[in-house]
């Protein structure tokens, strides 16, 4: 189904080319990403709609998120050579995916860096979005730690420079499985900040 | 031949009626009201009586001579005599004497046998259902928290953890009418699947004291033992209600036709839950749940000298999802078995078959409620028992039992595991002199991982006046659980828990000194123990591998010293004060720590008042538990603790012919402690149950 999505992201596209202040409205996507592997990473671009094998990772700009486990990096800063990095919004999923209709001028951008990170021995380090970091939080429940999503709503620079808006829902597969983050986006091809 | 034929049926038949003894009579209580419901056993023999509602008990098919029998009735004092018979129609009438401390209560937990709690030289307390029900009781892990000092609860995640002396449920065996229990997680059973409706009573023995129990017997042994069927017709329906819908609904009958008698219990519960953290609105204090639960028993008793009991029961148990994951949890159990006794002079037998399996489902909400197996757990064991009567001051038993367990995870290396073991165990139980009783005994094993095991116990009882004196030694042992040994557990890729196949037991060296003062205005017992363990299995980082790993060895040890008070003084008449104190000193001489979620001092004062008329009784409780602080020392300067607290409840049963309502109030103070694991509770609650007695306006069969 998903490569079906390629046609009418090359149309929109092309419309956004021929005129200059398209408010043709974007759609909204949900994607699934299996990120379950913790060594490799996987990466997704917005404009395939889908996840991309990237050979050369950090010198490439056809990727916009990379997803491992839990952690999520944008094509920027120590992570890759495009301009992408990522703002939070304050606003929440739940009440505003609509709300949120234009990429905020207060937006404060940043960019992929090293983090320490807290693992079961100790701290480990790795290059992740310090924004993205916030998506979840560790909650102890029935099934021992779970995550869950603090469905913030979060601006995407892609590694062109375009805009998209992401909401990360779930961290959970159908079957329960860990490691399938689900996220719901809008992105913008045409440069603008126009996210409604 | 048709002559010889001829003689032979009336040889039969005549030894079979014609040379029979009938006894029958009324019992009646003090005020000379019909003691209805009270029962007359014949010892050594399948048969007895209940009494019906005007307290009439008539016992047929009973062999002329000298019986011992019988009387007994929850609230009074039980009554052990012997009557001679003659052929033909018995008469003899009993007057039951009121009691709120009922020594002569018979326990089985300690020896395999009956005797009377006075003479049982393992300390044992009983809890009887009966009077938990009373006081709005209905869960037999809550009822155990309030009766039995050094016993706590604790809630993990959504399971009910427990520890009794110190030690967690790893190292406390739960049976159910001497059978163990399927689906334990880390020791702990699935208490909900436990209610007090159709039990009897719990028999609690503490440390590694009693002989014959095998694995896990190490902190203690808690039996519930279920109800007999009464020969009249016994009809219960009851419903008890509380805040956040919480319900508790259902009813048991019984009856007897001929040689066949027939029980049958049912139960549903729910609850809409709460969370008393509404910063992580993914994790509710107390999930929703819904559960129901079905037992059906049969004795069929063919001759005087035969019992034969089978049963089957369900269980399932359905955990609303208020987590972050698309999931809910859907628990179930099977179990079934068959059990024989036979009478032979003064020697016994018993033979049994059971089996229980337990289910764990994950329900998939996105797949359509799809139902996939996380895991199921199945013990099976057949056992043959003989008590045999060697004099009136020796009694020998010996048994065999096969116990084979089969886990399937799917945290488990490949899956599906088993493991048996073949029991041979033997008790002597003889008397020196009048006052001194001791019982020694050994259980030997040959277990299917780590072969074979022994171990010896010996429990004495010295009676001096008003004093029992009892002292205990034993060794108790827990068998490496089928995930010490072979889980492979993967935490997402970054670090991995992997089972043993290489572990030992853990073993156990329990001394236990007690005395108890008897009169009918007080009983007290004071007991002092001390537990040593060593070769606990805990599991470790491996120091070389290449992936962050923990594995399951035997290396931990530790030490448990205490002491337990529990005393019951009678104020007037009807009204009793109890009051009980556990004082717990763990140490794991590993990391020189206290033990993980162990309380120095606990405690709990109650009152109780009891009164009594033709028509109506009631009964009413004040209970206070008393709580230390708790602490959860995870190392050396990093102590997690709970608070101490102290929390009260209050129920009123009032008790009118057939109907009996109870009402109270929970946590009176309304105390909230968020975020601690020893204290669940959203505040002050009010419940009001129900509970309609079938039996007293429906004539028995």
């Amino acid at each position: 189904m998903r490569k079906f999505y390629f046609v009418p992201v090359i149309l929109i596209l092309l419309a956004g080319c021929t005129k200059e202040e398209s408010k043709t409205p974007i759609e909204a996507q949900t994607f699934e990403v299996n990120a379950t592997s913790s060594t490799t990473w996987k990466y997704f671009s917005f404009e395939t709609n889908d996840t991309v094998e990237i050979p050369d990772p950090l010198n490439s700009t056809d990727w916009d998120l990379a997803f491992q486990r839990y952690r999520i990096r944008t094509n920027g800063g120590k992570s890759g050579n495009g301009l992408g990095k990522a703002a939070n919004s304050y606003k929440t999923g739940q009440a505003g995916f609509d709300a949120l209709k234009i990429v905020p001028d207060t937006s404060t951008f940043v960019a992929d860096d090293t983090m320490r990170i807290a693992i079961v021995q100790g701290y480990a380090t790795y290059i992740v979005n310090p924004k993205l970091y916030t998506w979840f939080s560790l909650e102890m429940a029935t099934q021992g730690t779970q995550i869950v999503p603090s469905d913030y709503i979060y601006i995407i620079q892609t590694a062109k420079g375009e805009f998209a808006k992401v909401w990360f829902k779930s961290y959970y597969s159908a079957t329960n499985q860990s490691g399938y983050v689900t996220f719901q986006y809008k992105f913008q091809p045409d440069g603008s900040k126009n996210l409604e | 031949m048709r002559h010889l034929l001829f003689i032979c049926v009336i040889l039969i038949s005549s030894s079979l009626y014609s040379q029979d003894a009938t006894l029958s009579g009324y019992i009646f209580l003090k005020d000379s009201t019909s003691a209805a419901g009270a029962t007359v056993a014949v010892k050594g023999t399948t048969l007895g009586s209940t009494a019906d509602k005007n307290g009439f008990y008539r016992i047929t098919r009973l062999t002329p001579g000298t019986c011992s029998l019988r009387i007994s009735l929850v609230g009074f004092e039980t009554q052990e005599m012997r009557q001679t018979l003659n052929q033909g129609e018995n008469r003899a009438d009993f007057t039951l004497a009121e009691s709120d401390i009922n020594l002569n209560e018979v326990v089985v937990t300690g020896t395999r046998s009956e005797k009377m709690l006075k003479n049982v030289p393992v300390v044992t307390q009983v809890i009887l259902a009966r009077q938990m029900l009373n006081i709005g009781i209905i869960n037999v892990a809550v009822a155990l928290e309030n009766m039995v000092p050094g016993l706590d609860l604790s809630q993990f995640g959504t399971r009910t953890a427990v520890t009794l002396q110190g030690m967690d449920a790893k190292y406390v065996l739960f049976l159910v009418d001497g059978e163990r229990i399927a689906g334990e997680v880390n020791g702990d059973i699935d208490y909900s699947m436990l209610n007090l409706d159709n039990i009897d009573r719990i028999e609690v023995i503490k440390g590694a004291s009693s002989s014959l129990y095998g694995s896990n017997a190490i902190g203690g042994v808690i039996n519930i033992i279920t109800r007999r069927i009464s020969d009249s017709f016994d009809g219960k329906l009851y419903s008890r209600y509380s805040k956040y819908n919480e319900l508790f609904s259902g009813g048991g009958f019984s009856m007897k036709k001929g040689i066949i008698g027939s029980g049958t219990n049912f139960n549903y519960s729910r609850s809409d839950g709460y969370d008393l953290t509404s910063d992580s609105p993914h994790d509710w204090t107390q999930n929703p749940y819904n559960s129901f639960n079905i037992r059906q028993k049969f004795e069929i008793t063919p001759g005087p000298h035969l019992l034969i009991t089978p049963y089957f029961g369900y269980y399932q148990f359905i955990r609303g999802n208020v987590s972050a994951r698309p999931v809910h949890d859907f628990y179930q159990d099977f179990n079934m078995g068959i059990k024989g006794q036979y009478y032979l002079g003064n020697n016994s037998f018993t033979f049994s078959y059971y089996r229980d399996r337990y289910n764990t489902f994950d329900i998939l909400e996105q797949l359509n409620n799809q139902k996939d197996v996380v895991s199921y757990d199945i013990i099976q064991t057949p056992r043959i028992t003989g008590n045999f009567y060697i004099s009136e001051r020796n009694n020998l038993i010996a048994g065999l039992e096969y116990n084979y367990e089969s886990l399937y995870s799917v945290r488990n290396e490949g899956g599906l595991k088993n493991e048996s073991e073949g029991v041979f165990y033997v008790q002597e139980d003889f008397y020196l002199g009048n006052k001194l009783n001791i019982v020694a005994g050994i259980r030997a094993s040959n277990h299917s991982s780590y072969g074979f095991n022994a171990a010896p116990k010996v429990s004495v009882l010295f009676k001096q006046g008003f004093f029992n004196f009892r002292a205990s030694a034993g060794t108790g042992f827990r068998s490496p659980s089928l995930k010490e040994l072979y889980m492979n557990f993967d935490h997402f890729g970054e670090w991995y828990i992997i089972g043993n196949p290489d572990l030992k037991p853990e073993k156990s060296k329990y001394l236990s000194g007690s005395v108890e003062f008897m009169r009918p205005w007080n009983n007290s017992t004071l007991t002092l123990y001390r537990n040593s363990l060593s070769q606990m299995i805990t599991d470790r980082w491996l120091p070389d591998s290449i992936t962050l790993t923990r594995q399951y060895q035997n290396i931990a040890s530790a030490n448990v010293m205490g002491l337990d008070i529990y005393s019951r003084q009678k104020i007037l008449k009807g009204l009793w004060i109890s009051a009980g104190y556990s004082y717990i000193n763990s140490h794991d001489n590993e990391s020189g720590l206290q033990l993980y979620g162990t309380t120095r001092h606990s405690g709990h004062v109650a009152a109780d008042f009891n009164l009594r008329k033709k028509y109506y009784s009631v009964t009413t409780q004040i209970y206070c538990k008393l709580m230390g602080e708790k602490f959860y020392e995870i190392s050396e300067g990093t102590t997690l603790h709970d608070r101490p607290y102290s929390s009260w409840r209050l129920s009123v049963s009032q008790e009118f012919r057939f109907i009996r309502v109870t009402s109270g109030i929970d946590n009176i103070f309304n105390l909230i402690i968020p975020q601690n694991l020893d204290f669940i509770s959203p505040g002050r609650r009010f419940f009001i149950g129900i509970n309609i007695d079938l039996g007293k306006f429906i004539p028995g069969g």
